[in-house]
């Protein structure tokens, strides 16, 4: 018979796989999963970065809220100098002190975001007729350079008109 | 030819089964595999819970805040009446005249309910776990805000200019999600939900104008 007269190794190279084609399988199983494992966790990283910039505009509208209530003492808003924190929770505090006391409030919250922090800066002047600019920034690897802010620094800002 | 006579003991031999070490490098690329494929299936089905999770909390926030609000703007007669930490009582335009509404928190019902004068309760904004108020008020008439406090009365001494809400918005999610450490939020001890923090400020924008 024919079939019987073929040599062995031929017969067993059709029966299964080189150890080369399980090799190069299997490495291309691994990119495969590399891949998406990278995908997956600038996915994360882009969700995270999401959340942060949410959290710093609601951060931002309140601190503009306060910016209007003490037209005064803006600069101090941002200035995280020794507080009473019970001007926040009933007590009678003047301006300035309430101030501080709002200072010391948006430094705690911004222990949220890696190396927060609030600049308020009065364009020009600070009377009525100036542009007060609330900013804030912080440590974001997937932040991109900006006119105002380099690679790697998330900045968001907000213009007042006073 | 081959089949009259026996082959050779070491040929065939090589051709039937796998020698042990084949077999062992096998199973443990096989559990290495399997190892890496239900990891990568875990991690995809947290990374998808987040994801809802993150883009509810955001919207939610956003419609929370919106609501409350678009209700609270345009207040006619006295405006804002009284309050205390979990209600508040104003005065808002309703069909040409000017009516008083109550808010409230309605723990049973975890939202924040709506009552004209002379009606019922409403659900006005639902899928909230607590509601706190604080007032901000100017009681020696210079247009600063000298007090936050808890509770508010209209009179001629005290000027109501801003109203600081802080809401906790309930997102009912999987279980799974818990062993995460997921940011600002934080778990309900007894149910499958993240509570959210929403907090913003109400400024009276007819005081000291």
């Amino acid at each position: 018979m024919h079939l019987v007269q073929l040599p062995w190794p031929q017969q067993s190279r059709q029966n299964g796989l080189a150890l080369i084609e399980v090799l190069l399988s299997l490495g291309l199983s691994s990119v495969m999963f590399l891949v998406l494992f990278t995908a997956q966790a600038y996915s994360q990283k882009v969700l995270i970065y999401s959340q942060q910039l949410h959290f710093a505009n609601g951060l931002l509208d309140q601190v503009a809220n306060q910016a209007w209530a003490y037209p005064k003492h803006f600069q101090l808003l941002a200035s995280a100098s020794t507080s009473d924190v019970q001007c926040l929770h009933g007590r009678y505090c003047a301006p300035e002190a309430m101030t501080q006391a709002w200072a010391a409030y948006w430094q705690s919250e911004l222990q949220q975001l890696p190396n927060g922090a609030l600049s308020v800066l009065c364009l020009s002047s600070c009377l009525p007729g100036g542009t007060l600019l609330l900013g804030l920034m912080w440590s974001q690897t997937l932040a991109p350079a900006t006119d105002d802010c380099q690679r790697g620094v998330a900045c968001v800002h907000l213009s007042l008109a006073l | 030819m081959c089949a009259p006579k026996p082959c050779p003991l070491a040929l065939a031999r090589k051709q039937q089964g796998f020698s042990l070490l084949e077999v062992v490098l096998s199973a443990g690329l096989a559990s290495l595999m399997m190892m890496a494929i239900s990891a990568g299936l875990v991690q995809f089905n947290h990374h998808k819970l987040l994801a809802q999770v993150v883009v509810r909390a955001q919207s939610q926030g956003q419609l929370a805040v919106a609501q409350v609000l678009t209700d609270w703007q345009g207040l006619c007669g006295l405006g804002v009446t009284s309050g205390a930490a979990h209600t508040i009582t104003l005065m808002r335009p309703y069909q040409g005249r000017c009516m008083q509404y109550d808010y409230g928190y309605d723990g049973r019902g975890h939202s924040l309910t709506r009552r004209r004068l002379g009606g019922r309760n409403s659900g006005f904004l639902a899928q909230v776990e607590a509601m706190e108020l604080y007032y901000g008020v100017d009681s020696n008439r210079d247009c600063r805000i000298d007090q936050w406090r808890h509770r508010y009365q209209i009179d001629e001494l005290a000027e109501l200019h801003q109203v600081r809400v802080f809401l906790q918005l309930r997102l009912p999610t999987s279980k799974q999600l818990r062993v995460a450490q997921v940011g600002q939020w934080s778990w309900h001890p007894d149910e499958a939900i993240v509570l959210h923090p929403v907090n913003f400020i109400w400024r009276l924008t007819n005081v000291c104008r």
